[in-house]
């Protein structure tokens, strides 16, 4: 069936009443604004700013405050050749997640600040873990999708590519084309949705996923993750 | 009587049930079953999402510190478990570092105090139970305050979430309240909906008055608090150098993705708000909306509440995504570089808690929500 995104307009409660005559469209009306509901509105969304540190050297080298308690930049720089960071973040699964499209927001090396090594590779890798529960709290048991890689062959830019001097936050996306097929691969592949089975076995325990609390871990070369935003990707036809 | 549901039982083709049409009885069970799902499980998705670099979010002292404080939409007056979930790591062994959380809805107040035990990168997690107060009510503060282990131990937070725990199925029996106290949520028994059951009027009335009320649930989109009093006797330079306060660096980097669909202007009651805790009066820009916020005094440091009145179409600058979601972030106006913090024409080199004319004006927590 289709699933509408808008908020249609409810059938008129006298339409209903007893003695009333009632019609398909009444009933087909309502089912349409809770499938709207269930698969539009409440799908599940995280929305993640990584925090950076404050200091900067330049104004503290200028005789002012090297801690001035916020970013006055759009860019945080200190990414170097070989640079590494990693994240973890949680996001809480419906019962109906099932694609995650993942937006990030990253600030990549200018390549011609290091003439001694032109050639830098930003890319950053999403796979996705299991935090499971068993009555001592969560503990992650295993990955069940090992994801996607964002590169700069197919994804991300580096910063020389709009200013040589200063960077700013550039977004790149897993993309929301459902894939024909459950992803198995076994290492990071090009940019697809993440898949959220209904459960899947991690070591040798069958563990429920969907529904579950997932962490979702980022490592980045040669760039800084700087936000992660992910949404339930809604399917028009179901 | 059962008010339960099965995710995998919630679509009604309605297909099934144009004029013409008998209308089976799988119909009015599977809208059963999807109106108690959307009231339990709808909206129980991160309510709280924020991250950091390596020690931005450092504590050392040995005494509990307020860390940050954040706005949370509720997802009704039912749901009273917040369950908060945090990725840290120690500098140091110790078993005396602890994260204590506190949440306020109305005169409510609950609290859960987390031990943090690992030297290593470790994930903990808990849950606040909160009895909810007799008012209308559809936020909640959310507070968390570090206490560390002094040399010994330092507390780095990387990464921390909260969301509402959903309601199982079944749902127990009786009228539920979303966000007010007069308006009655009414689930749906399901062994009333089986083959042979009366297809009633109430059934109609009920359900529209439902799906009516679940249209105003809110949702969170951006959440975002400055790390007030961060502390670390480490020798790095850039250590406890966090963001106190919303800067000019936030413009266009800081971004929440509100998802409007097509008739949610025509929504009743509140839609999208912002709701921004401060320090004295500012006036700054978000999503094409003036945000002026006049408090007490000067020192006054408070939450205050706005509703935003959006442009679709001049805004709508997201695309490729299947559903409406537009941008909102701090905008890159004048009065933002004027007015937010910044480096011109002085710092705000006063770091909260502590409240004085070098930090009057600063915004120390910001939250977008709507329904």
């Amino acid at each position: 069936m289709l699933i509408q995104t808008a908020y249609n307009l409810l059938p008129n409660k006298k339409s209903c009443n007893n003695g009333a005559v009632l019609f398909g469209a009444s009933v087909s009306s309502m089912s349409m604004a809770l499938s709207q509901l269930s698969h539009v509105k409440m799908l599940g969304h995280a929305n993640y700013d990584i925090m950076r540190s404050c200091y900067n050297s330049f104004l503290f080298a200028d005789g002012g405050p090297g801690q001035i308690n916020t970013r006055i930049s759009s860019s945080v720089g200190g990414i170097f050749k070989g640079y590494t960071e990693s994240h973890k973040l949680m996001y809480q699964s419906t019962l109906l997640s099932k694609w995650l499209c993942i937006l990030v927001g990253y600030e990549s090396g200018a390549n011609s600040q290091d003439s001694a090594s032109p050639a830098y590779s930003p890319q950053i890798d999403i796979k996705l873990n299991l935090l499971h529960d068993s009555g001592s709290g969560y503990t992650d048991v295993g990955t069940f999708d090992e994801g996607i890689r964002l590169d700069s062959v197919d994804a991300l830019r580096q910063s020389s590519y709009v200013s040589s001097d200063f960077s700013g936050q550039f977004v790149a996306s897993s993309g929301i084309t459902i894939p024909s097929s459950i992803p198995a691969n076994v290492s990071p592949v090009p940019p697809r949705p993440l898949y959220i089975p209904e459960s899947k076995v991690l070591g040798s325990t069958l563990y429920t996923v969907r529904g579950g609390m997932i962490s979702i871990v980022v490592s980045c070369l040669e760039c800084k993750l700087r936000s992660l935003t992910v949404f339930d990707i809604y399917e028009a036809d179901l | 009587m059962s008010n339960s549901y099965s995710a995998s039982s919630i679509l009604a083709d309605p297909s099934g049930t144009v004029a013409g049409k008998d209308i089976i009885f799988t119909t009015p069970d599977r809208m059963a079953q999807s109106i108690n799902y959307s009231f339990a499980a709808g909206g129980c998705h991160n309510v709280l999402s924020q991250a950091y670099a390596d020690a931005v979010f450092v504590q050392d002292s040995t005494s509990f510190v307020e860390m940050s404080q954040w706005r949370i939409p509720l997802v009704s007056l039912e749901h009273t478990e917040l369950e908060v979930v945090i990725n840290y790591k120690l500098d140091g062994v110790s078993t005396a570092c602890n994260a204590k959380l506190t949440l306020d809805v109305g005169a409510s107040s609950s609290s859960v105090t987390i031990n943090l035990p690992t030297s290593t990168n470790n994930i903990v997690n808990d849950s606040i139970n909160l009895t909810m107060p007799a008012s209308n009510e559809y936020y909640g503060t959310l507070t968390i305050e570090i206490q560390a282990d002094s040399t010994t131990a330092e507390v780095q937070v990387f990464s921390l979430m909260a969301s509402w725990k959903r309601i199982n199925s079944p749902i127990s029996a009786g009228q539920k309240n979303q966000y007010l106290t007069t308006e009655k949520f009414r689930p749906f028994g399901t062994v009333r909906t089986n083959a042979n059951n009366a297809l009633t009027s109430r059934f109609a009335h009920n359900m529209i008055d439902d799906i009516a009320i679940l249209r105003t649930r809110y949702k969170s989109y951006l959440t975002w608090s400055g790390v007030y009093a961060p502390s670390s006797s480490s020798s790095l330079t850039d250590a406890a150098a966090s963001a106190v306060y919303l800067g000019t660096g936030d413009i266009d980097n800081l971004v929440g993705f509100p998802m409007l669909p097509n008739g949610w202007e025509e929504l009743t009651g509140n839609k999208l708000e912002l709701h921004v805790r401060a320090i004295g009066d500012v006036t700054f820009d978000f999503m094409g909306n003036e945000i002026v916020i006049d408090q007490a005094t000067s020192l006054t440091v408070g939450w205050s509440i706005f509703t935003l009145e959006i442009d679709n179409a001049d805004i709508s600058n997201i695309g490729a995504l299947n559903l409406p979601y537009y941008q909102a972030t701090v905008d890159n106006t004048s009065q933002n570089y004027d007015n937010l913090a910044g480096y011109l024409p002085s710092p705000f080199t006063t770091r909260f808690p502590v409240v004085n004319s070098g930090n009057s004006g600063a915004i120390l927590s910001l939250t977008l929500m709507g329904v």
